[in-house]
């Protein structure tokens, strides 16, 4: 699950070519293959972009022609000009989306809050006690099967069409990803740094500290990052099912009345959202993960 | 300069191992009836074949195991795990990735709460005793391996103990860096002596550092042979590859245990 999630953002690293890493002192020797393409990279990344922009125009101007040549029924393509325009008149001129786009970042944030706080606190919970683990393992394990989306109607039952609904869908993803990612990354302490602090007759509480948790960091980092992805979609899911307001709620509103340049245009939005967040967390995760 | 913030050189300690035994499971017999005495600031090498039991013996010292029979005494107290007069150094450096050299090299100090101002000097004195100097704010992944193990050596006396553990702390490298290492670490024990107990598979290298040589053999783990090395001190392990004593020493060991008790090293 992990996977293909986090390559786009990995990709999208290595794709600036020269990120600029302050270099420790003893990084002076560089193998030789690093230079040659160090002087290459700039030129690779122009040509991509332009490649990139001439896919972009070509994939939108046949879409332009499908709609103005009435290929198929225009109500059901939309175009790109229209989509643009929902988007200026709804973002731009007025601000008529702006409070869904509110509603659901809000949404979302508390759904990723509460669940990846639950799923860490869990997750430290089991590494401490092992049997705990064992025990609640068949739980969890079906809890975890359950496509969590098809809670949403249940959750409408409980609570309504609320905004509720929707964060316990995203909290009921987030949790279980910052679980797994909790327990991996403290077990992802080496055998040899806890006999070394065994020997040197550490705490409970110094070897937590001081090497339990930063060990973990890095997988509870693309945890966290994957987890706020998921409260995303949890939520968007969620107000798609049943919700009074958010950009879900528009999104299945517009597409009841066949207004497909909207839709388009939510999802644009969306996207943009996604893109966003994960923009941050690769920011975050590059400032505090320095060492790596 | 070490000296002016160390103080371990007055604690001296010995090691007594009286008629040791140990096994991992029933018919599983690890080390048999083994008996050592490590005198205060003695540096002992103990040279063996693979799974003859030497790391189960340096465990035992450490208190990482518990003494099954026979006892073993440390300052008049038995064994326990973080006795702050006892440092040990595993055969990987186990360096913190997420802490730079310097901070990796004070772990144990800070671990055992040694006042902080005391322990960063101790740390930068350090680094640069084992030529580390301008590193100390490179995160690890900077290092090469002979690096790293330096950061390792660094990290172990800046515990500022009386009795050190070292499991074939020089093990992984190559023979150059070998050669440096053991020199350094031969300039760091005369500076501050302690007692050292230091496990190698190499009888070239424990015959360059110790005082005395423990052969052990194994099926069960036994002290097969104990020899005093005789070279004078200080000793360079680059001058020492082409002494011709050396060698003589060297080739009088394995005639002795070849002679004595048949093949020792199966490998
Ligand atoms: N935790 C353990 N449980 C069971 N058996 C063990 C354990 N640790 C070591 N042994 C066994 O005890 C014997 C001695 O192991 P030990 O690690 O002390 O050998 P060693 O002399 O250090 O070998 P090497 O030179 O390869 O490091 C081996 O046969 C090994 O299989
Ligand atoms: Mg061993």
């Amino acid at each position: 699950m992990a996977g293909p999630l986090t390559s786009p953002a990995k990709r999208r690293i290595r794709d600036s070519g020269t990120v600029a890493v302050s270099r420790p002192i003893a990084d002076t020797k560089k193998p030789h293959g690093d230079e040659s393409q160090a002087v290459s990279a700039p030129k690779n990344l122009v040509l991509m972009w332009v490649g990139r922009l001439i896919v972009t125009v070509v994939v939108l101007g046949v879409w332009q022609l499908v709609y103005v040549k009435k290929v198929f029924n225009p109500v059901v393509t939309g175009s790109p000009v229209e989509v643009a325009k929902f988007l200026v008149d709804n973002l731009v001129t007025s601000t008529k989306l702006w409070g869904s786009v509110g509603v659901t970042l809000w949404t979302t944030l508390i759904a990723f809050v509460v669940g990846s706080g639950l799923g860490i606190g869990c997750g430290l919970l089991f590494a401490r006690s092992p049997k705990l683990e064992h025990f609640t393992n068949p739980f969890f394990t079906g809890f975890n099967s359950v496509p969590r989306i098809a809670l949403a109607p249940l959750f409408i039952v409980w609570f309504g069409l609320s905004q509720v609904s929707s964060i316990l869908v995203g909290v009921s993803l987030t949790f279980f990803i910052l679980l797994s990612s909790t327990m991996a990354g403290v077990a992802s302490l080496e055998r040899d740094a806890t006999t070394l602090l065994d020997t040197l007759g550490a705490t409970e509480r110094q070897r937590f500290f001081r090497a339990t948790l930063p060990a973990a960091v890095p997988t509870l980092f693309s945890g966290l990052r994957l987890g706020l992805v998921y409260a995303l979609l949890g939520v968007v899911s969620g107000e798609i099912i049943g919700a009074p307001a958010g950009l879900g709620e528009k999104l299945s509103y517009f597409a009841g009345s066949f207004e497909t340049d909207a839709v388009f245009g939510v999802l644009i939005v969306l996207g943009v959202i996604g893109a966003v967040i994960q923009g941050v967390m690769t920011l975050a995760e590059r400032k505090l993960l320095r060492w790596q | 300069m070490g000296n002016i913030v160390s103080d371990s050189g007055n604690k001296s300690v010995g090691i007594a191992i009286d008629s040791v035994t140990h096994r991992f499971g029933p018919g599983q017999l690890t080390l048999d009836n083994v008996s050592l005495n490590v005198e205060p600031g003695e540096f002992v090498a103990i040279v063996g074949p693979s799974g003859c039991g030497k790391t189960t013996l340096l465990n035992l010292v450490a208190g990482l195991l518990p003494t099954q029979e026979g006892t073993i005494t440390l300052a008049n107290e038995q064994p326990r795990p973080g006795h702050p007069l006892v440092g040990y150094m595993l055969a990987r450096d186990a360096l913190f990735g997420w802490r730079t050299v310097r901070r990796n090299v004070e772990l144990g100090a800070e671990i055992r709460g040694q006042d902080e101002a005391l322990r960063e000097i101790r740390a930068v004195e350090l680094i640069r005793q084992v030529g580390l100097a301008g590193y100390e704010d490179a995160y690890p992944k900077a290092l090469s391996h002979g690096m790293r193990q330096r950061a390792a050596l660094a990290r172990t006396f800046c515990l500022d103990v009386a009795v050190l553990l070292m499991d074939e702390p020089f093990g992984a490298l190559d023979a150059q860096t070998k050669l440096q290492l053991e020199d350094l670490l031969l300039d760091l024990w005369t500076r501050e002596r302690r007692t050292v107990l230091f496990v190698t598979h190499d009888l070239n290298e424990a015959l360059v550092l110790a005082d005395r040589v423990v052969v052990m053999g194994r099926n069960p783990g036994t002290i097969r042979l104990v020899v005093q090395v005789t070279l004078p001190r200080p000793r360079e392990a680059r001058m020492l590859q082409s002494d011709p004593h050396f060698h003589d020493l060297s080739a009088t060991i394995w005639r002795e245990l070849e002679g004595g008790m048949g093949p020792w090293l199966d490998r």
